[in-house]
C-alpha cells in the first residue's frame, strides 16, 4: 500500500493533500485486486453461454478495456459516502453514458441456475446505486419465465386435489365419502408416498421442528422454542427447489372447506420456527432489513414483478400468468420476508409476511401499501384459487361403467302323466261275468246298484279290487327280497 | 373298495335279472284262465255283444296286469334312487372338495415356501401402525418376509445336531435364521391431527436379510 502511494507521492502532487491523494490510491489499489481475482476467476471458469447473463456481461466488460475501465471510475464514484456529488462530477457522468450504451444494464439471472448467487451479486453491483434514492418496486433480476409451463401444472393440480370440475366455483368431491373433503391431507398424503418429497419434507420439518442444542444462541436467530431459524430457512428452500411442483404446490395452495384443512395448510411450512418470532417488526424495517441479503432482495422483487396487480386482465395478473405468481410466491418461503397464512379461516383466507406498521411514522401510508401487496393481492389470491379447485386445465372425460348384467332364468317345466282308468263299458262286462261265474247274489246287487249310482269314482275303486286279487303271494316274496338286495347295494356304495 | 363296488353292480345286475323273470312268468300265469273264459261264453251261445264284451275283458285285464307291476317297480326305483342318490352324490362331492381343499394347501404351502427373505410394502396410515400416534397421514410402510432356509449356515446345522443329540440343556438356542430387517429407514415426521409435528424412528424397513 505505502509502495503504491509513493509513485503518486513522487509524481509531483507535492502542492495537494497527502491524505486526499493517499486515499484515492488506497481506492485504486482496492479496485484493481478486487478486479483481478474476478478476472482470474471468470476466466478459468467458463460460464452460461446465454448473452444476458450478468455474470458473462460482466466478465466481457471485464476483457474490454474501454468498459472495465468505465465500469472502474463507476464503481469509484458510488463508493464514496457523498454520492450525489461525486455523480456531479464530469467524470462520473461521461462513464455512466457510456456503460448505459453497453448491454451491461440489459443483464438478468436465470432461476435455479449454477452461480445463482455470483449473478445476483453482479446484477445488484451494477443496479444498486443508479436510481436516486430506494424505489418502492425494484425490477427483477430473473429472466421472465416462460409460459409453456403454465398448463402442466395445473393439469397436475386437478390430480393431486382429486377434482375433476371443469369451473372455479365447482364444489370439489372426495374419493371417500364417509370423512370431510380435505385435499391438503390429500396433499400430504400423495407427498408421503413419493420418495424425494417424503424426505425433504422430512428434513424441513426435522430442522424446523428441531431444538437448539448447541451454545450458538448469542449468535443465531431465535425462537421462544430455541429453534435455528436459519437452518429452518434454508431447509425449507431446498424443498421447494427440489421436490417437483405437483407436491410442494399441493401442499401450499389446497383449497380448503373446512378449519381443519386450514389449519393443517398453516402449519405447512412449520410458521413457529419458519415465520414467527418473539416481536412483530415494522414492515418497511423488514423490507431493508430483506434487501440486505442479495437472496431476499431478489425474491422479493420478483414477487412484487410476477404477482403485480393489473385491471387490465380478468385474473388481475399480468399477462393473466398464474404460474408465474405462484412460483415467485414459493420462492419467496425461506427468506426475512417469508409469507403465509395468517389464520385458519378457510372462507376468506389472507396471506401476510411476519410484520406490522406500527410505528411507521411518516411512511405509514407506504407501509400499508407494502402490506396490501401481501393481504389484498387479488392476483395472488387468484392463483391460489384456481390452482386450489384445478379451475384451469381441460376436465378429464369420466369413463362411463354400466354394469348391466343379462338375466337367464331357468324355466322348469314339470311334466305331469296322469293315467286314467278303462272305459266304463269294460268294466260293466266283469260284473256280469262274475255273476255268471260265481254265485254271490248279494255282491252281484250292491256291484250293480254301485255303478248305477257313482260310475265315475266307482273305477279307480274297482281296479284297486282286482291288483291284490291278480299278485299272488309269491311275487310278494320276490318283490321284498329284491327291495333288501338293492338296498344292501346302495348301502354299499354309500359306504 | 373296489372289490365291494364290484359286489354292488353284481347285485344290481342279479336285481335288473329278478325284474325282467318276474315280468315273464306273470303272463304265463295268467294263460290258461282266459281261453276257458272264451270257451264257456261260446257254449253258452250268447249274442254277439257277448262275443265283443269277451274279447275286450281279455285285453283290459292283461292291460291292467302288465301297467300295476311295472308302476310298482318304478315307484320302487323312483323312491330308492332319489332319497340314496342324494346321499351319495353328497358324499362323493364332500369327498372330491375334501380333497381339492388338501391340494390346495399343498399348493399354497408350496408357493409360500418358494419366496425368499424380501422387502414387502404396506400403505397405512399413521393411526394404522398402533404405536399410540394418532393422524390419517398415509406412510409406505416397508417389513420384511420370506423364507431363509437357503442362507442356513454350518452354524445351524450343528447346532441342530446338538439338539437332537441333547448335549443342550437349554434348547431356547434357534437353529435356523428370520428374515429382519438389516437398516431401517429415515425418520419419519408428520402432523398428527391436534397439529403438532411428531417423529417416528426407525419403524420401517429399508433392507432385509437373513440373521
Amino acid at each position: 500500500m505505502t509502495a503504491r502511494a509513493a509513485p503518486f507521492y513522487a509524481r509531483g502532487f507535492l502542492s495537494r493533500n497527502r491524505n486526499m491523494y493517499i486515499y484515492i490510491g488506497f481506492l485504486l489499489f482496492l479496485d484493481e485486486l478486487v478486479f483481478s481475482m474476478s478476472g482470474s476467476s471468470s476466466l478459468s471458469e467458463s460460464g452460461n453461454q446465454d448473452s444476458m447473463d450478468c455474470l458473462k456481461a460482466t466478465e466481457k466488460c471485464n476483457q474490454d478495456q474501454k468498459c472495465s475501465h468505465r465500469f472502474r471510475i463507476m464503481r469509484q464514484c458510488l463508493a464514496g459516502k457523498d454520492r450525489n456529488t461525486m455523480l456531479a462530477n464530469r467524470d462520473c457522468q461521461v462513464a455512466l453514458e457510456v456503460l448505459q450504451e453497453m448491454a451491461l444494464f440489459d443483464c438478468r439471472c436465470k432461476r435455479g441456475m449454477k452461480k445463482e448467487m455470483q449473478c445476483l451479486q453482479s446484477y445488484w453491483s451494477i443496479n444498486i446505486g443508479l436510481t436516486e434514492g430506494e424505489d418502492f418496486y425494484e425490477p427483477s433480476p430473473y429472466e421472465p419465465m416462460t409460459p409453456h409451463r403454465h398448463s402442466d401444472a395445473f393439469r397436475l393440480a386437478s390430480i393431486i386435489s382429486g377434482m375433476h370440475s371443469g369451473t372455479s366455483k365447482g364444489q370439489p368431491h372426495c374419493t371417500d365419502p364417509s370423512r370431510p373433503c380435505n385435499p391438503c391431507l390429500d396433499a400430504t398424503k400423495a407427498c408421503n408416498l413419493n420418495e424425494n418429497c417424503k424426505r425433504q419434507r422430512s428434513n424441513y420439518i426435522s430442522t424446523c421442528t428441531r431444538a437448539q442444542t448447541q451454545g450458538q444462541q448469542p449468535s443465531q436467530t431465535q425462537t421462544q422454542e430455541g429453534c435455528n431459524r436459519k437452518r429452518c430457512h434454508k431447509a425449507l428452500r431446498q424443498f421447494f427447489e427440489r421436490v417437483d411442483t405437483q407436491y410442494s404446490y399441493g401442499l401450499l395452495f389446497c383449497a380448503c372447506k373446512d378449519q381443519a384443512c386450514a389449519e393443517r395448510r398453516r402449519q405447512t411450512i412449520v410458521p413457529s420456527c419458519s415465520y414467527q418470532d418473539k416481536n412483530k417488526p415494522n414492515c418497511l424495517q423488514l423490507r431493508n432489513t430483506c434487501r440486505l441479503d442479495v437472496h431476499c432482495r431478489s425474491r422479493l422483487a420478483d414477487f412484487h414483478t410476477n404477482c403485480q396487480m393489473t385491471p387490465h386482465s380478468i385474473s388481475s395478473c399480468l399477462n393473466d400468468d398464474y404460474q408465474a405468481c405462484l412460483a415467485s410466491y414459493t420462492r419467496l418461503i425461506g427468506t426475512d420476508m417469508t409469507p403465509n397464512y395468517l389464520d385458519s379461516g378457510h372462507s376468506n383466507f389472507t396471506i401476510s409476511p411476519w410484520c406490522t406498521c406500527k410505528g411507521s411514522g411518516n411512511l405509514e401510508e407506504e407501509c400499508e401499501k407494502f402490506l396490501q401487496d401481501f393481504r389484498e393481492n387479488t392476483c395472488l389470491r387468484n392463483a391460489i384459487q384456481a390452482f386450489g379447485y384445478g379451475s384451469l386445465p381441460k376436465p378429464d372425460p369420466q369413463p362411463t361403467t354400466g354394469s348391466v348384467k343379462p338375466d337367464l332364468e331357468p324355466t322348469a317345466t314339470v311334466a305331469k302323466t296322469t293315467m286314467e282308468p278303462g272305459e266304463d263299458p269294460c268294466i260293466i262286462s266283469p260284473c256280469s261275468n262274475l255273476n255268471e261265474l260265481d254265485c254271490y247274489p248279494s255282491k252281484d246287487y250292491n256291484c250293480e246298484s254301485a255303478e248305477m249310482k257313482l260310475s265315475k269314482p266307482e273305477s279307480p275303486l274297482n281296479t284297486r279290487v282286482e291288483d291284490p286279487r291278480n299278485t299272488s303271494p309269491g311275487v310278494k316274496a320276490l318283490t321284498e327280497a329284491m327291495m333288501q338286495s338293492l338296498l344292501f347295494a346302495l348301502v354299499t356304495l354309500v359306504m | 373298495m373296489k372289490l365291494w363296488k364290484f359286489a354292488a353292480i353284481g347285485l344290481i345286475l342279479c336285481g335288473a335279472a329278478l325284474l325282467l323273470l318276474v315280468l315273464k312268468v306273470t303272463p304265463s300265469s295268467r294263460a290258461p284262465p282266459l281261453p276257458s273264459s272264451s270257451s264257456t261264453s261260446l257254449t253258452v251261445s250268447n249274442s254277439s255283444s257277448s262275443i265283443e264284451f269277451g274279447g275286450r275283458q281279455r285285453r283290459t285285464r292283461s292291460a291292467d296286469g302288465e301297467n300295476s307291476l311295472v308302476s310298482e317297480f318304478m315307484e320302487m326305483f323312483q323312491s330308492f334312487t332319489e332319497g340314496e342318490l342324494k346321499q351319495v352324490i353328497g358324499t362323493l362331492v364332500e369327498r372330491k372338495a375334501h380333497r381339492d381343499a388338501q391340494l390346495s394347501k399343498r399348493t399354497k404351502r408350496a408357493k409360500k415356501g418358494s419366496k425368499p427373505c424380501s422387502l414387502r410394502k404396506l400403505v397405512v396410515t399413521v393411526s394404522q401402525l398402533g404405536i399410540a400416534f394418532v393422524s390419517d397421514e398415509t406412510i409406505a410402510f416397508h417389513y420384511c418376509s420370506g423364507e431363509c432356509d437357503a442362507s442356513r449356515k454350518n452354524y445351524d446345522f450343528v447346532l441342530e445336531a446338538m439338539k437332537k443329540k441333547g448335549l443342550l440343556r437349554k434348547n431356547k438356542a434357534r437353529h435356523r435364521p428370520c428374515c429382519r430387517p438389516t437398516a431401517y429407514e429415515e425418520d419419519f415426521l408428520f402432523l398428527d391431527n391436534s397439529f403438532q409435528y411428531k417423529t417416528i424412528h426407525e419403524f420401517s424397513a429399508k433392507a432385509c436379510g437373513c440373521i
